[in-house]
């Protein structure tokens, strides 16, 4: 086969390789320890406690350069550790060497017991609750509130709802528009979601279980993360600090917390098969959200290559919300790699920051 | 050319990768337990997708070869090809099928069904040792009157250990009802059957698609003169290929469909084991699912409630400190006044010393007890 010239001496050469490695990891691995692999190294307490949802104040680690506290909002797909992976990819220790006080909200595992949480519960209570804390504690009026995918599109909401609580809101690639049209970045998810039957799915699992959620987005690349991943991580089991990074990064995706039942349906049926949030039709209880009511700076940072949120979908904020001071800014990365990458971990806090900084 | 190439490759791609396979199982094996759990777990998929990605490559191989040798020049390659992509998918798609369960064998069916029953039985529960599977000598159930009698049959046996031995007559409603929800369940359990080979039929079509794209890239390759030379290239290109496939295939409206239906097909079946577990669980005096949902929606319910009451009560108690405070700052201003007067009359009244209230004194406003209980 002219299209394929495979030398005999250069296959043997890459099996024996594969050898070794498979030998080294296998060594590597055997010896590594829990705590290696430990996700959100970053020290914090909890201040606050509500139900199964948490809210973590992380420790300054320089004297206080800016005043006004940062709320980071995480989705309720996965677990938030993911903007405190390792202490060298992470979102929040970044934040705090730049002299940000963070907070982030932990939602928990939902059990069967939490099936009836809505997204009313979600935004104003737990959200809302978790403000409150923080302004009583800093004596402030207002705060910053950072939401990432699903959790941008919660801190959205609520701004929508209290902004009188809200001074800068920040969103990292969230979904704004749910029918955009699949494209070669992404899409699918959308695409899916959008005749799906929301109610048949709840009523019939109660909770939304994290392994099919896992397993749905699995399938949006099925072969490169499905089977190629495991294929290449050969090329890993001899470098160890690779070998650890690729084990946490296992350790976190499936790692996923079931979605409450009643949260799932409302946050399905509304954004992603009725398109309501870029029609100003979304209710939150009895409470309808108009986007044009965000009259406050915002800034939205999206993920060139993300095939989860498409960029699209994202920057359909502009033309929807009130404000006047809005602000875009993108890295070439995918979804994840918004946190994981070393590159974006250097520029993404500093532009945080330094947005924070010029309206305060 | 064509066949000695493929040959070599072929024979160098099942020695290399069965040696590569042979060596990961051999590791898993010796993998000790001082490990975490989870990494012997991703060990596993990773065994698990190299014999994949094995498997796929001896397929590819197979498939690419034969029909590589049949294009006699790259003239020969538009038509030969098209022919080429017809024949794998019939080929893969009637794999598929093979490998399903044929919908019209009522035995092979019910059997498959009462498969999904034996976690009850598991449970020291024979529930269903009444419905006979083929392979047990009982006649598959594809008619009403059968399901009645091996519904009543069950049923008899349910009451004796429920009921029997308390009351005089079985629940014919329940019994009714039983045999009701076991023809609903085998209906969608049929149709969840058939939902999901319609689903895997486009998959396999879809897989056949990657092959045929697969030996269109290498057959390019080679007229561009920049031929695969190492595993891992064949690996990277395999995988571009695959992924570009399925999502072209992802976005269709068929796709999206048959995903959906096969969905909502798999949640009905789930639906009708659900209820059929519940009559079991009221029959032994268990609480069912519904009843537990019922009772999380009204702790739900009630604990909205207190929380109201709570922030009511948080609400009233900041008013009662806010009155408290004004009248506390009230009082401070009134005993300004007054001290203020007292200075005013003073210095009037200072000459002979008497200083007279300014303000009359309040009227009495505790009412006398009407009685002389107190």
């Amino acid at each position: 086969m002219m299209g394929i010239q495979l030398d005999p001496a250069t296959v043997m050469n890459e099996v024996n390789e594969v050898r070794q490695k498979i030998n080294l990891g296998i060594g590597y691995l055997g010896n590594m320890k829990e705590s290696e692999i430990k996700i959100g190294p970053t020290p914090y307490e909890t201040v606050f406690q509500i139900d199964k949802v948490r809210l973590f104040k992380y420790a300054p680690t320089v004297s206080g350069k800016t005043t006004t506290p940062l709320l980071i909002s995480y989705a309720l797909v996965n677990r938030p550790t993911m903007v405190d992976l390792q202490e060298d990819r992470s979102l929040v220790k970044n934040l705090l060497d730049l002299g940000v006080t963070v907070y982030m909200i932990d939602w928990g595992y939902p059990s069967r017991a939490d099936r009836c949480l809505t997204l009313e519960d979600y935004i104003n209570g737990y959200i809302d609750a978790c403000v409150d804390h923080i302004r009583d504690s800093h004596d402030l009026e207002k705060i910053n509130l950072l939401g990432i995918c699903q959790g941008g599109v919660m801190a959205t909401c609520y701004t929508a709802l209290h902004q009188d609580k809200i001074a800068n809101l920040i969103t990292m690639v969230m979904p704004v528009d749910f029918h955009i049209e699949p494209d070669e970045i992404g899409g699918l998810l959308n695409c899916w979601m959008k005749d799906a039957n929301v109610d048949l799915m709840v009523d019939t699992l109660g909770n939304m279980p994290g392994d099919v959620m896992n397993f749905g987005y699995l399938l949006l690349k099925p072969y490169a993360l499905g089977v190629q991943k495991y294929v290449e991580m050969v090329d890993v089991l001899d470098k160890p600090k690779a070998l650890t990074n690729f084990m946490r990064m296992e350790k976190w995706i499936f790692d996923s917390p079931d979605q409450a039942g009643e949260a799932f349906r409302s946050f399905n049926k509304q954004f992603y098969v009725e398109n309501k949030f870029i029609k100003g039709e979304v209710m939150i209880g009895e409470e309808r959200v108009d986007l044009k009511n965000i009259t406050i700076p915002v800034l939205n940072i999206y993920a060139e290559q993300d095939h989860l949120v498409p960029p699209k979908s994202t920057l359909a904020l502009g033309k929807h919300i009130g404000s006047k001071d809005y602000t875009v800014q993108s890295f070439p990365v995918g979804h994840i790699g918004m946190y994981v990458s070393g590159k974006v971990q250097q520029s993404l806090p500093p532009t945080i920051v330094n947005w924070l900084k010029e309206r305060t | 050319m064509f066949e000695d190439a493929s040959r070599q490759w072929q024979s160098l791609l099942e020695t290399g990768w069965s040696q590569w396979q042979q060596q990961l199982t051999q590791a898993m094996q010796g993998f000790g337990q001082k490990e975490p759990s989870w990494a012997a777990g991703v060990l596993k998929q990773a065994e698990s997708a190299q014999r994949v990605w094995l498997s796929a490559m001896q397929t590819f191989a197979n498939q690419a070869t034969d029909f590589l040798e049949r294009v006699k020049s790259p003239k020969d390659f538009p038509v030969a090809f098209a022919g080429y992509q017809e024949a794998l998918s019939k080929q893969f798609t009637d794999a598929a099928s093979k490998l399903h369960v044929n919908l019209k064998d009522h035995n092979a069916l019910w059997e498959d069904f009462l498969s999904h029953y034996k976690a009850f039985q598991g449970m020291g529960n024979d529930f269903f040792e009444s419905y006979k599977a083929p392979s047990q000598g009982f006649t598959a159930p594809n008619n009403p009157e059968e399901w009645m009698q091996s519904g009543i049959r069950f049923m008899q046996h349910l009451f004796d250990q429920a009921g029997g031995k308390t009351f005089d007559a079985p629940g014919l409603g329940m019994m009714r009802n039983y045999t009701h929800l076991v023809g609903q369940s085998m209906k969608a359990f049929r149709e969840e059957k058939e939902a999901e080979q319609v689903y895997q039929k486009l998959v396999a079509k879809t897989w056949a698609s990657v092959v045929a794209q697969m030996t269109k890239t290498v057959w390019e390759r080679g007229q561009e003169g920049k031929p695969i030379t190492s595993l891992r290239e064949l690996s990277r290109v395999w995988a571009g290929v695959t992924d570009e496939v399925f999502m072209d295939v992802f976005k269709t409206d068929e796709y999206v469909q048959k995903q959906l239906n096969y969905l909502n097909a798999s949640f009905c079946f789930r639906q009708t084991k659900r209820a059929l577990n519940e009559v079991l669980l009221e029959a032994y005096d268990l609480p069912t699912l519904t009843q537990v949902d019922d009772l999380i929606e009204r702790v739900y319910t009630l604990r909205k409630v207190v929380r109201a009451a709570e922030r009511g009560r948080a609400t009233a108690e900041k008013e009662v400190q806010l009155l408290k405070k004004q009248v506390s700052e009230q009082a401070e201003a009134l005993a300004g006044i007054q001290a203020q007067l007292r200075l005013i009359q003073f210095q009037e009244t200072g000459a002979n010393g008497q200083v007279e209230p300014m303000v009359p004194p309040k009227k009495r406003t505790t009412r006398k007890p009407k009685s002389g209980l107190s």
